[in-house]
């Protein structure tokens, strides 16, 4: 093929390609790509937004919205503000979201306060928190505070923490804060806890904080992680605490937590409600690794709560492989509880097999039970 | 305080993930398994997407079509129930406290000793774009406000 062939094919692609990204891009579908910058909400661009600085270094932006007000057309207001948002935002960016908020709503409008505050999180999380504060209200709120939290961890964690600590009491403070924290402990895990020292207005958002700080070590160094969520759950008497900080680690490793429970802490009291977690997890991504774990526990109680535990999470998956196996370890020690978690989901999930399944149970308490699961209620 | 009390999990086909809930003194609970699915497609929706229960709107934001389910929604009380919120959640870590509302789904007050039974919800979901641990959450009105009741947290990430 010859070059001006070649150099028109290769033109043609790449029309059709961008149109084409174009069109897709009004309808984003996933995966997508992944703004690594600090967001409010959403964290992808609107594919329509087109950032200009045209003259920006000659715009006094002090002066900048009376000089927009001056412009009669709203239109040609609008699109001269939105030429010049990104430095606006950069210089004074109260004024621009002021001046934003001010104009006629409009799905334009409403959009670019989105940029702009994206901006404002990048460049000043504080100064954005601030205007979210004054500006946002409800559910907006929550999620906004959240976001920008995240975003200020990175850059400024304590004073985040200071900052929102000072807010009244509310929901989306305390929702902001966790967040903080938790991503607070993923970067700088002493800091974090040397935090987790200053008190607070309650014991249950100390707790929110504990949580959330040993979830975030836990998840680049779980190992020192759960460690310390183990001693600190010690001094504040919350062994669910070491128990969620395991847990954050088996989402990732469950092999690893579970070995290092095992081998790490031999109080019943602090085992129990991890294992309880673990066993959940076990059944959910391997019951038969998670059987071959409970044979490591202490026999008795504790061996007994974790098998039950697994089979019924297991019962609700897949009820019909967890029955069968119930019924070929005879004298497997299951609750009441258990049972009827086995016999209440194969009913519900696949009558036909439970009751072909029923009918080949032996005479006993399983077979009688399991009859009365499947007997129909009386209408009222 | 709902992140202390054990939760659930999950077991999953594509984007349609399942979990369980343990039952808990509250007198409205998730039981069974629970299951979330957010469609790839996104769009902006500039007024927003209309949402039902605690929220009307979520305010202008990419959105995708979602649709979330519980195999229960008992009332264990004597007690009709006040009207019911259905909601999906992003959360940082496993078993989080505060997290960033996707979408509210409304549900009809429940009479005491009632159940839902495979109560599926559709609706549209703010699109975070960001991998977070999902949570279906029931919410009650009472004369105090919305009251948090239960929760059903996946542990495993997704991309909401």
């Amino acid at each position: 093929m010859k070059a001006p062939v070649l150099i028109l094919a290769a033109l043609g692609i790449a029309i059709i390609s961008g149109t084409g990204g174009y069109i897709i891009g009004k309808n984003r579908t996933k995966p997508s790509a992944v703004s690594a910058a600090p967001a409010i909400r959403g964290t992808v661009k609107h594919p329509r937004a087109n950032r200009s600085t045209g003259t920006a270094s000659s715009i006094d932006f002090a002066k900048f919205p009376a000089a927009l007000e001056g412009n009669p057309d709203p239109l040609a207001r609008f699109n001269l503000a939105l030429q010049n948002l990104e430095p606006w935002v950069a210089s004074s960016p109260e004024s621009a979201l002021d001046w934003l908020t001010s104009q006629q709503a409009s799905a334009r409008r409403n959009e670019v306060i989105r940029m702009a505050l994206e901006q404002f999180t990048e460049n000043d999380p504080k100064g954005a928190a601030e205007w979210s504060v004054q500006n946002l209200t409800g559910i907006e709120l929550n999620n906004s505070l959240i976001l920008i939290a995240e975003a200020w961890a990175e850059t400024d964690a304590p004073e985040a923490a200071r900052w929102l600590g000072d807010l009244p009491p509310a929901r989306e403070r305390d929702a902001a804060l966790e967040n903080l924290l938790f991503t607070w402990a993923g970067t700088d895990p002493s800091a974090a806890i040397r935090h987790l020292a200053q008190p607070q207005e309650s014991e249950e958002l100390s707790a929110i904080l504990r949580y959330a700080t040993f979830a975030g070590w836990a998840k680049n160094d779980p190992q020192n992680a759960a460690a310390a969520s183990l001693e600190s759950s010690r001094a504040h008497q919350d062994p669910g605490q070491f128990a969620n900080t395991l847990a954050n680690w088996a989402t990732v490793d469950l092999a690893g937590s579970a070995q290092w429970l095992l081998e790490h802490v031999s109080n019943p009291a602090e085992r129990s409600p991890a294992i309880h977690e673990l066993a959940t997890f076990f059944a959910h991504q391997s019951p038969d690794a998670g059987l071959a774990w409970i044979e490591k526990l202490k026999p008795g109680t504790e061996r007994v709560a974790a098998t039950n535990r697994l089979v019924a999470e297991w019962a609700i998956t897949d009820p019909a492989t967890a029955a069968d196996w119930a019924v070929s370890k005879n004298k497997l020690p299951l609750t009441g509880e258990t049972t009827s978690e086995i016999l209440s989901n194969y009913l519900l999930k696949d009558p036909a097999g439970f009751e072909s399944w029923r009918a080949t149970l032996p005479d006993g308490p399983l077979k009688a039970q399991a009859a009365e699961t499947a007997t129909p209620g009386a209408d009222e | 305080m709902k992140n202390l009390l054990p939760k659930l999990a999950l077991a999953a086909a594509l984007l349609t993930l399942a979990g369980i809930t343990d039952s808990r003194a509250a007198n409205l609970t998730l039981d069974g398994s629970g299951f979330y699915k957010v469609n790839a497609r996104e769009s902006y929706r500039d007024r927003g997407a209309r949402q039902t229960g605690r929220y009307r709107n979520l305010g202008e934001d990419y959105y995708h079509r979602a649709k979330i389910g519980m195999d229960w929604i008992t009332n264990n009380s004597n007690r009709r129930s006040g009207s019911l919120s259905f909601e999906l959640w992003a959360m940082n870590y496993y078993q989080s406290t505060g997290g960033i509302i996707l979408m509210t789904r409304g549900l009809k007050q429940l009479r005491g000793g009632y159940y839902y039974e495979f109560k599926v919800k559709r609706g549209h979901a703010v699109s975070l774009d960001r991998r977070r641990f999902p949570e279906l959450s029931l919410w009650e009105f009472t004369k105090k406000g919305w009251k948090w009741r239960d929760s059903l947290v996946f542990d495993r990430k997704g991309r909401l």
